[in-house]
């Protein structure tokens, strides 16, 4: 692999490697960001999409910072989602532990389903970093890489979620 | 004791692994810690929602055939397709529905007919300005004069009265409940009538149990908050005190079972999800037990629902749902 000038983004087995790879955490991402899974979808797809239009200038390894500020610029202008709505599969209880009892169990539940709402009114900063850090079990350093900020800041918001979050729960 | 945690950013330095041991300790010997570790814990559970990236793709690689935009030509403005956005389709699909169980109907003596189907509850201002909330499977029918207001209730209903100077009243094949400005909940279903008191002052009459206890006023009981009194089909009346969050369960999502029997709760598993189920000849269904379960996932609530029969498993086939010895 010397000389292969074409193995770049414009190739298409390199462009839907990359979207295969980078598309669920983006889209992940946007749905954190914006609360609003249609449209977090609707933006990947513009965000790739301008990929495409400028694949001969993005280097594949730069791809993933690429859509990601693309996707950050489009929703930027938008209004915020007025009404966040994240919704997460319905966990299935490990029914595996025979001490557990059914109050038990829906007690469980109710605290995730309380938990899920909290985060849904958590600012939007505090809840990517977050999310990213939980659910994605990204490092806080690659939280900071990709949202651009400090690990200082990462460590700042999650500091602010998580007081927040209990803060939220308790009242529900 | 918020502030102990407010002061300095550890919290978030915990979650990244960068404390050092005497911080960890010192973190973890604070009041409330325990609260952040299963909130953090939890989210970790948190299961990220289902993505086809494979069918996005596709998508994506369809909308640039539309765009025709060669590789690499930079200019092209990403026109956007327009999609129904789900939500939409959903609130429409629930528009419909509500008309469908929902139904108005306007006939002499009757102000308000209202109808909550299975899988369904429904809620509804009176033109009293009281306000009525239908748990699935119930009918209900309001009728109010210069003397009275009367309700009509088969299934199960709370209530938030509003005083008027009339009487309020609810009528079920097994009593009848009288208030003047209160809420409260009322189950009837099979013979079985349970009021139970959320605020004010309750009265609550049986209809007397056996043909020959003769005829005329029956008890009347009076409830305050937090009270209850119950008939079940053998006319045995019984008075307790039943916690709001078991009374008002399905106001919660949720259904709670104390000592109940196994057949109140199949029954109810059925009435929410609209769903059919078959227990092996013979069982009994008599038995007490301590149970509950949500009303937002129907493997959730079974799983959650059948734990106190250890004997049983079920299985689930689209609304038919079979259980039978493991």
């Amino acid at each position: 692999m010397k000389e292969e000038p074409t193995k770049g983004v414009c190739e298409e087995s390199v462009y839907d490697q990359t979207f295969l790879r980078v598309a669920p955490l983006l889209r992940n991402f946007l749905i954190y960001r914006t609360g609003d899974a249609g449209k977090a979808e609707d933006l990947v797809q513009d965000a790739f999409l301008k990929l495409w239009d400028n694949c001969a200038k993005v280097a594949p390894e730069k791809a993933k910072a690429f859509v990601f500020r693309v996707a950050e610029n489009l929703f930027f202008n938008q209004v915020e989602h007025a009404k966040v709505v994240l919704k997460f599969n319905a966990h299935q209880a490990g029914i595996s532990e025979k001490s557990e009892t059914p109050q038990d169990l829906m007690e469980e539940n109710e605290f995730r389903e309380k938990l899920e709402r909290a985060i849904a009114a958590l600012p939007a900063g505090a809840r990517e970093v977050f999310l990213l850090n939980r659910v994605e079990e990204m490092k806080y350093r690659e939280i900071a890489e990709l949202l651009n900020i400090s690990q200082k800041a990462v460590e700042k918001r999650m500091s602010r979620a998580l007081l927040d979050l209990r803060k939220i729960h308790k009242s529900l | 004791m918020e502030e102990n945690f407010n002061k300095d950013d550890l919290l978030g330095r915990w979650l990244g692994g960068s404390l050092s041991e005497a911080e960890e300790r010192e973190l973890k010997a604070r009041p409330g810690f325990a609260e952040y570790e299963r909130l953090a814990q939890t989210a970790k559970e948190l299961q990220r929602p289902a993505y086809d990236a494979q069918g996005a793709l596709a998508e994506l690689k369809e909308r640039r055939k539309q765009l025709g935009a060669p590789a690499g030509t930079g200019e092209v403005k990403g026109a956007k397709v327009l999609r129904l956005n789900p939500v939409y389709w959903m609130g429409a699909a629930a528009a419909v529905l509500l008309l469908i169980t929902a139904i108005f109907l306007l006939r002499p003596g009757v102000d308000l007919e209202l109808m909550a189907a299975a899988g369904t509850t429904e809620q509804a201002d009176l033109p009293d300005g009281s306000s009525v909330q239908l748990n699935a499977v119930t009918s209900f029918a309001f009728n109010g004069d210069e003397v009275e207001r009367v309700v009509k209730l088969d299934g199960e209903a709370y209530f938030e009265v509003k005083k008027d100077g009339r009487p309020f009243t609810v009528n079920t094949p097994r009593g009848k409940v009288r208030v003047l400005g209160t809420s409260f909940n009322v189950y009837s279903r099979e013979g079985v009538m349970r009021v139970s008191c959320s605020t004010g002052k309750v009265g609550v009459s049986f209809e007397s149990s056996s043909p020959d206890a003769g005829q005329g006023e029956a008890d009347t009981y009076t409830l305050t908050p937090g009270q209850s009194v119950s008939i079940d089909a053998n006319g045995l009346v019984s008075e307790a005190s039943i916690p709001d969050n078991e009374s008002l369960d399905w106001l919660n999502g949720r259904s709670v079972f104390n000592a109940r029997p196994l057949s109140e709760v199949i029954a109810e598993l059925e009435r929410q999800y609209d769903i059919e189920i078959q227990l092996p000849i013979g069982h009994d269904l008599e038995q007490l037990i301590n149970t509950g379960f949500p009303h937002d996932s129907l493997d959730l609530a079974l799983q959650i629902a059948l734990l106190p029969l250890e004997s049983l498993k079920y299985q689930r086939q689209g609304e038919k749902v079979t259980l039978s010895p493991k």
